[in-house]
């Protein structure tokens, strides 16, 4: 295992040590790094991994070269002297530079102390402000530059109350799979999921409770206003997403039952196929104060679709929020806000606070709308940069999986 | 009994042809979701072997129902 703390200073308050040569990164798919390197900076000794055998290159060669460049990284090795090395500084801030910094010495791990040391920075105590809930400030999409525009996000549920005011500016696209029911919401769920969702970000009226506060809203009614629903309705909602274009389907939804029920799993592959992902609840069948831990039911349990869990204001696991389930596809992929959740009523209630897997569900299918417009990655992609893109946290991974989902912070370029 | 046919991945752009082939098997079609590649409906007790066992069929699944609390329980 090797250290590197080259993404800032080291934990334990020392300098990094350095070689006194530079690492230059070169932008994605620049064609001639040792140009760059000799019309920059005046780099003659170029060395090219290329012209190695099987590109394999030995200290040896790096010391006799003033610059080796990998070709397949696009990074560079250089010896430069303090001229050249500003030369390299200001062509960084042009488009065929990336970066320019000090070549680090690693380490050898000598031991795991220092990985429990930044547990402190979590101990956090998230509260609704007057701008933004507890779960866009935990999530980070009251900072995030992006808003979900052009996405289509498929909330399949009881539906939207299609007169709530929240909503008024919205581009929203309703159905109902249910027999003999409209997409009018007539139970509430739905229009509060719907709200944490896509609802709004900003707002007169009490906190911004929507995580993509622009993206083209997809109701699915599929959940009837007594509050059931049936594999085939189900199946219909998510038919009509997938053929909708939508790149996040949210379903806050589930069984207590632990088998893997197989049309769930053929459909949550074949919606990733054509650019879907499928999010639905873990479950809310844990009774943790009283050591009883759940299990993650379906159809969260199949192995593709992500299942989410709950967390507290203080990113702790909620009591109720259901733990992985042993066999392929039970785990909890990831986790959210999900106790205390203001969000979209019904009117004339207009808003309610409820708490649940169910709630935690939509940050998610919010923050994967967020990313799909950051990235422009859908299906498979956009799974993994949310995994990537998650904040671990000092929760069992078997609870909250690859942690608290986070939305994009970096700017549109 | 209500059925939910997942059609195997092979058939999936001849889902039309597995459909005509379930019906003439004796399932009452509902749905055909095209771009899942499942297939709603249901049929009887004695021709569920006959259904599972046609070319194009990946599995047969009883359908599930799902619940929600009720709007004012806390924990949804």
């Amino acid at each position: 295992m090797i250290n590197s703390d080259s993404s800032g200073a080291p934990a334990n308050g020392e300098q990094p040590e350095t070689t006194g040569r530079y690492i230059v990164v070169f932008a994605d798919g620049e064609p001639d790094p040792p140009g760059v390197l000799r019309a920059t900076a005046g780099v003659s000794n170029v060395a090219d991994t290329r012209d190695f055998d099987q590109q394999r290159v030995g200290a040896a060669d790096i010391a006799n070269a003033d610059a080796m460049v990998f070709s397949k990284l696009g990074v560079a090795v250089v010896s430069a002297d303090q001229r050249q090395m500003d030369a390299l500084r200001a062509a960084s801030d042009r488009r065929d530079i990336a970066s320019v910094t000090e070549e680090l010495i690693h380490h050898v791990l000598a031991d795991t102390e220092s990985a429990s040391a930044g547990s402190a920075a979590y101990s956090t105590q998230f509260k609704d402000s007057s701008e933004y809930t507890w779960g866009l400030q935990a999530v980070g999409a009251d900072s995030s530059p992006w808003t979900g525009k052009g996405v289509k996000v498929a909330v399949l549920d009881t539906g939207l109350d299609l007169t709530h005011p929240d909503f008024a500016s919205r581009s929203v696209t309703a159905e109902s799979f249910v027999k003999d029911e409209t997409a009018q919401d007539g139970h509430g769920h739905g229009t509060h999921c719907v709200g944490t969702s896509c609802g709004p970000r900003i707002l007169a009226t009490g906190p911004g409770y929507g995580v993509a506060n622009e993206a083209e809203i997809f109701v699915g009614k599929v959940m009837s206003d007594s509050g059931s629903g049936t594999d085939s309705d189900i199946l219909a909602g998510i038919n009509w997403a997938v053929n909708s274009g939508c790149a996040a389907i949210s379903m806050s939804l589930g069984a207590n039952v632990r088998q893997v029920h197989p049309p769930y799993t053929a459909v949550g592959k074949r919606a990733l196929d054509q650019g879907s992902m499928i999010i639905a609840a873990a479950g809310n069948n844990a009774d943790r104060d009283n050591g009883n831990y759940g299990f993650v039911g379906t159809p969260a349990n199949s192995p593709f679709i992500m299942a989410v869990g709950a967390l507290d204001r203080q990113l702790d696991i909620a009591p109720f929020s259901a733990r992985t389930l042993a066999g392929r596809g039970g785990q909890v992929d990831i986790a959210a806000p999900g106790v205390y959740v203001h969000s979209s009523w019904p009117m004339p209630k207009r808003y309610n606070t409820l708490s649940g897997t169910s709630m935690a569900t939509p940050h998610v299918a919010g923050a994967t709308a967020l990313w799909a417009e950051a990235t422009g990655y859908r299906g498979r992609e956009l799974w993994s940069v949310i995994m990537q893109e998650s904040r671990r946290l000092p929760v069992a991974s078997l609870d909250a999986g690859a942690g608290l989902v986070r939305a994009p912070q970096f700017r549109p370029a | 009994m209500k059925i939910t046919v997942t059609v195997a991945e092979p058939y999936l752009s001849q889902i039309g042809g597995v459909a005509d082939q379930l019906r003439s098997a004796g399932m009452e079609i509902d749905q055909v979701l095209d771009a899942l590649g499942m297939i709603t409906g249901s049929v009887s007790a004695g021709r569920l072997a006959a259904v599972e066992a046609l070319d194009g069929v990946a599995s047969v699944d009883q359908p599930m129902g799902f619940e929600l609390p009720d709007p004012g329980d806390e924990v949804q």
